[in-house]
């Protein structure tokens, strides 16, 4: 008879890759980080500025001028660009954060000399065109009045525009910002921003040696320009209750966090990280296991830990039915509470580490993957040790180390609480 | 080129093994063979429900994700109209717990109370989340059920209405188990760095003792054709009007789906496709408008989906709508664009095999639709369509009479 009972052995994960790029550098000095590897024939090369939302002397300005990157150029006309794209299979992909902004173009191996001049062209030249931006703004501004309608988004809108409050990152756009964009300023926001010393090129995938010397052809010309990046860091969290109603809502948004005052990659950097898994990080999260899997009071919730240039925050979101709300931000301080006063048991840290270490190993899968964990812990300045620091701290925290930990950041006394929905 | 390697247990529980050593990460997908079209009409979104309780415990493991997440692994599941997709990934060393906890659980589910009563709230939320508390999230309610009067796919897979979640009873989930969990109804795809040897060690030990059960016959009622214009007009508090508009097209298997899906390309794939070129971009009707096909297993929708701009009324988008559909039906499309879309198609499918678990999902997505090898001649169902079979196409499909709209306007 077969023991359905006891679950088969298991092996520790004992060996997690990461791969060191190769470095060149443009004739301008733009650098370039090369992952040369995976088995398929393709490629993701991709532009990164920092040219995020803080740098905006406007609101909106980054997103659009990410967004019109494509649209035209010198010596193409409004859609052409994209004709071509589409035409050889290929794939452009734009977009800002607060921090930075990218462009990126995927495609299959075989179209890449074909593609590549077009999007240095998209990359080098673009023309903001007045006509299509001003398109481009109105359907922006009706998807914006679509998507404030939505508990969520407001509730994500309102706690960054209190917790950041005086800062860049807590200037939201609001409808009226949609009218006020013309071209001259997204011209001027890329002349200096989209430049060399400002940015960065990942290469990932299956690929030639030639296309370091191709790049330097098409992309060589980017004028050198000025490192524009700035970190000042905010230490200080906001706790308030904030609570908007609205009316018709059948369930409510919820977001609840605080500033970390700790540096990335420190060691009690990697330590929350761990904290933040056990409270609403993965499903078997305290959270998910307590207010969805046993009160069912939401489809999901979950906790994060956001590391942006400026500051580094951790967020509890989640959306709940209305009638319950109270409750269910009860609960949210209750599993707060809970981290700081009892040691966590063996069992449920040892389930942790293995998640951990599974999804770390999950997310260093893929050639376009590993050149994102390399980018990441590279733009904080900091190398592949960053990995073993981890790996090594998920492996020997101690349940006494968590409790000390959420004691000093945890306290649901500091937390700011948005509501937006109806109690 | 995807290789794999097919077997069936003597239960009838189809395996199929593809071996890709380039991962650490092993994919283990199961899927069943029920969905939301075999549910009764009085007691929808049960599939999907269902889906939730199985991961509510099962006879002899109390809950299934812990031993998941021990193993290093996670786990997630989908419910469609026609299908429920269970799949885990976990590192390569730890197969068997995926094994031991997806055999448990199709031996015997736990059937707790508490597991019902839990799940049916967070059920409740999803559709609340999803279909009622956001702009526009109701539209699959409104237009399912305009656009098939027979069909089970009158239905969504979230269910009519949360009433019908709300009167689950334990004996309903215990018929639909043992009615459709069964393993002549499953097929597994295990793909990472293994070899066919082993999975078919495990798969017999761990799936090979579950009895054979019952076989469902599916018998489900056929959509008659539609032979008028169906219109639906409806007003909600939202920021602008939006016009929807689905047609009845061929089911997945049938040539004719490949007909349909390159005609939504040419309307919608990509930016520089006509939807956006003219209506969005050039006469500026639209704010957003898409063109895209299911790829059900019973006759399916063509669905055409699009917000106006403010002061565009919703009879003129439509009819700008219509225009391009009949230009389709009178015009042949250009060979430049043509093979823009067919370029588009090849570098998606070599994308997607970038991924284990993507590559397992398909596998077994295509055998249940016949043959698992389909998957490996994609391509050669979109590369010899041609510009004369298009029109054909465009012209049965975009009858006026086959058409269900949906005028979804803002309240003023």
């Amino acid at each position: 008879m077969l023991d359905r009972v006891t679950a088969p052995e298991l092996k520790e994960i004992d060996k997690i890759s990461f791969i060191e790029p190769e470095v060149r550098e443009l004739r301008n000095g733009m650098k370039v980080l090369g992952f040369n590897i995976g088995s398929q024939e393709v490629i993701q090369l991709e532009f990164n500025f920092f040219s995020g939302a803080k740098y905006q002397e406007k609101s909106l300005i980054a997103g659009y001028v990410s967004k019109m990157i494509g649209e035209a150029s010198s010596k193409f006309a409004p859609g052409e660009i994209m004709d071509k794209v589409d035409y050889y299979g290929a794939f452009l992909q734009t977009g800002a954060d607060r921090d930075m902004s990218h462009v990126t173009l995927f495609t299959i191996q075989k179209q890449l000399k074909e593609v590549l001049p077009i999007f240095a062209e998209a990359v080098l030249n673009p023309t903001f065109p007045e006509r299509e931006l001003s398109i481009h703004l109105k359907n922006g501004k009706q998807k914006f009045k679509v998507e404030n309608e939505k508990v969520g988004y407001r509730c994500r809108q309102l706690f960054s525009e209190i917790m950041f409050k005086n800062h860049p990152y807590g200037n939201m756009a609001n409808e009226a910002a949609y009218d006020k964009v013309d071209s001259s300023m997204l011209k001027h926001f890329y002349k200096n921003m989209y430049t060399a010393s400002n940015g960065l090129i990942v290469i990932s995938g299956k690929f030639e040696d030639s296309l370091y010397n191709e790049l330097d052809k098409e992309f060589g010309s980017l004028p050198v320009g000025k490192y524009k990046r700035t970190t000042e860091k905010i230490t200080l969290s906001k706790a308030e209750k904030v609570y908007e109603e609205k009316a018709g809502a059948i369930q409510s948004g919820i977001r609840i966090g605080k500033i970390l005052n700790v540096e990335f990659g420190s060691d009690s950097f990697l330590k929350l990280q761990m904290l933040n898994t056990i409270l609403g990080g993965y499903f078997g999260s305290r959270l998910m296991s307590n207010i969805r899997e046993d009160k069912g009071y939401t489809y999901g919730i979950g906790s994060a830990i956001a590391t942006m240039d400026d500051a580094l925050f951790f967020f509890i979101s989640t959306e709940v039915g209305a009638d319950v709300t109270n409750d269910a931000i009860k609960e949210i301080y209750f599993e707060l509470e809970r981290l700081r006063s009892e040691l966590i048991s063996t069992e449920e840290l040892e389930m942790v580490k293995n998640y951990m270490l599974g999804s770390m190993l999950k997310s260093s899968d893929g050639p376009f993957s590993l050149a994102d964990k390399y980018k990441t812990v590279y733009l904080k300045g900091d190398d592949l040790t960053f990995y073993d620091r981890y790996i090594a701290t998920i492996n020997n925290t101690t349940s006494e180390e968590l409790l000390r930990l959420a004691k000093e950041f945890f306290n649901s006394t500091e937390m700011l609480e948005v509501v937006v929905g109806k109690k | 080129m995807i290789n794999f390697e097919k077997f069936t247990l003597e239960n009838g529980l189809k395996v199929i093994v593809h071996e890709d050593n380039t991962t650490p990460i092993v994919a283990f997908n199961i899927l069943y063979d029920v969905g939301a079209r075999d549910e009764d009409e009085d007691r929808t979104g049960f599939a999907h429900l269902f889906e939730h309780l199985m991961f509510g415990g099962s006879a002899n493991i109390p809950n299934f994700d812990s031993p998941l997440q021990h193993a290093g692994g996670s786990s997630n599941a989908y419910t469609s109209n026609d299908v429920t997709n269970y799949y885990d990934t976990l590192p390569v060393q730890n197969l068997e717990t995926a094994f031991w906890l997806e055999s448990d659980r199709l031996n015997k589910l736990a059937f707790t109370d508490k597991s019902l009563e839990v799940q049916r709230s967070v059920v409740i939320e999803e559709f609340k989340q999803n279909y009622l508390n956001q702009p526009y999230g109701d539209v699959w309610l409104l237009l399912r059920p305009l656009a098939y009067q027979k069909h089970p796919y009158k239905w969504a897979t979230i269910g009519k209405e949360i009433k019908h979640i709300e009167d689950a009873t334990m004996e309903d989930v215990k018929s639909f188990f043992y009615k459709h969990y069964t393993p002549q109804n499953g097929i597994l795809c295990v793909a990472g760095n293994v070899t066919v040897a082993e999975v078919k060690e495990l798969s017999k030990k761990w799936f090979g003792p579950i009895e054979v059960r019952d076989q469902y016959v599916r018998n489900l009622p056929v959509e008659p054709e539609q032979n008028e214009l169906r219109k639906l007009e409806v007003e909600r508090d939202v920021p602008g009007d939006a016009l929807y508009l689905a047609f009845h097209m061929s089911r997945r298997m049938d040539k004719r789906f490949y007909l349909a899906d390159m005609l939504s390309d040419v309307l919608s794939r990509g930016k520089s496709s006509r939807f956006t070129k003219r209506l969005v971009l050039e006469k500026q009707l639209f704010t957003e408008l898409d063109a895209f096909v299911m790829g059900s297993s019973d006759p399916g929708l063509f669905v055409v989906s699009g917000k106006t701009r403010e002061g565009v009324s919703l009879d003129e988008a439509y009819a700008e709508v219509r225009l391009e559909l009949e230009t389709l039906q009178k015009e042949l499309v250009v060979e430049y664009e043509l093979q823009k879309i067919k370029n588009k198609i090849e570098s998606t499918n070599i994308f997607e095999e970038m991924n284990a678990l993507n590559k397992a999902m398909n596998l077994c997505s295509f055998e249940l639709l016949g043959n698992a090898e389909m998957i490996n001649h994609q391509m050669d169902n979109y590369i010899n369509i041609t510009p004369e079979e298009l029109k054909e196409e465009a012209i049965l499909l975009f009858k006026e009479e086959n058409c269900s709209v949906l005028f979804y306007k803002a309240k003023k």
